[in-house]
């Protein structure tokens, strides 16, 4: 069940147009209990896999293989050691994909990992 | 000369201009033919495997005929809450055809797309680049019409 997920508004019409790579999308994606966060990452997964250029491979390699873990994650197919893989791959992406969109792509796992844990666990094999 | 290469030529001077090129080679075919690519590579002076990597790396650019009407069901995560998949299936029954496929009569082409930027009313879709929102199983049958 999910708990909370902290989301930090910020101003985005302030912000100095020569610094528009921190902008982020600004997008806010609001989602009921009712939804299963672990199939919606799974499907940003996809989009980062598709997305990434292919330049340098923790990105090109890790965005595919991270699409691939949150698939069997989400189809039941999951261990506790999975969980372990995306998470440390997921924080080795986050230091050396070479611009920010390989930087960001494991954010949506690594955030909810840590805040809908149980949504995870519940996914794995009994 | 064919239409292609009379095309290509009127960008080959211009310095990346392969990607014009094969924006006014899809403007006019709605898609990229095989054969523009090898004399893509000739006019710009490149290996064909790279003029088939810079045709096949956006996905606006298709290589290989497609339909006269390209129909983009947006699968992104807002688009995919809001039942992309049921889309999906309605369309591909409609049609006959399986995403990324063309029905025989050349006229329509189903393919996926990210988000275009109109989340506000998902599901939506894209036909010929004119975005469609609030799609649904009762009300695509109509939209279709305007193209059939
Ligand atoms: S991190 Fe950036 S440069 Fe590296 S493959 Fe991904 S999109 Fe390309
Ligand atoms: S997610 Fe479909 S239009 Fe944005």
């Amino acid at each position: 069940m999910a708990q909370e997920m902290r989301i930090v508004l910020r101003n985005y019409g302030k912000i100095d147009p020569l610094k528009i790579e921190d902008l982020g999308s600004g997008a806010v994606f609001v989602l009921d209990e009712t939804r299963d966060i672990v199939d919606v990452v799974t499907r940003i997964a996809k989009f980062f896999e598709h997305e990434s250029c292919g330049k340098c491979t923790p990105c090109r390699e890790g965005t595919k293989r991270m699409h691939e873990l949150m698939k069997k994650i989400r189809n039941g197919l999951a261990t506790e050691a999975d969980l372990a893989l995306i998470s440390s791959l997921g924080n080795n992406m986050k230091k050396i994909c070479l611009c920010g969109l390989g930087q960001a792509a494991p954010i949506p796992v690594l955030t909810t990992i840590e805040h809908f844990k149980n949504d995870y666990i519940t996914k794995l094999p009994a | 000369m064919s239409d292609y290469q009379e095309i290509i030529n009127r960008y080959k001077d211009m310095r990346g201009g392969i990607i014009q090129a094969y924006h006014a080679v899809q403007d006019h075919y709605g898609y990229i033919p095989e054969e523009a690519v090898t004399a893509a590579a000739k006019a710009f002076k490149m290996p064909k495997a790279q003029a088939y990597g810079v045709a096949t790396f956006y996905s606006y650019f298709k290589v290989g005929k497609r339909g006269r009407n390209v129909i983009r069901i947006c699968e992104s995560a807002p688009c995919h809450v809001a039942g992309a998949d049921e889309l999906v299936k309605t369309l591909e029954k409609e049609l006959g055809i399986k995403m990324g496929e063309t029905t025989v009569d050349g006229r329509f082409t189903l393919e996926f797309t990210e988000c275009v930027g109109q989340c506000q009313s998902t599901p939506v879709i894209t036909i010929n680049g004119k975005p469609y929102a609030n799609v649904t199983a009762d009300n695509v049958a109509a939209i279709l019409a305007e193209y059939r």
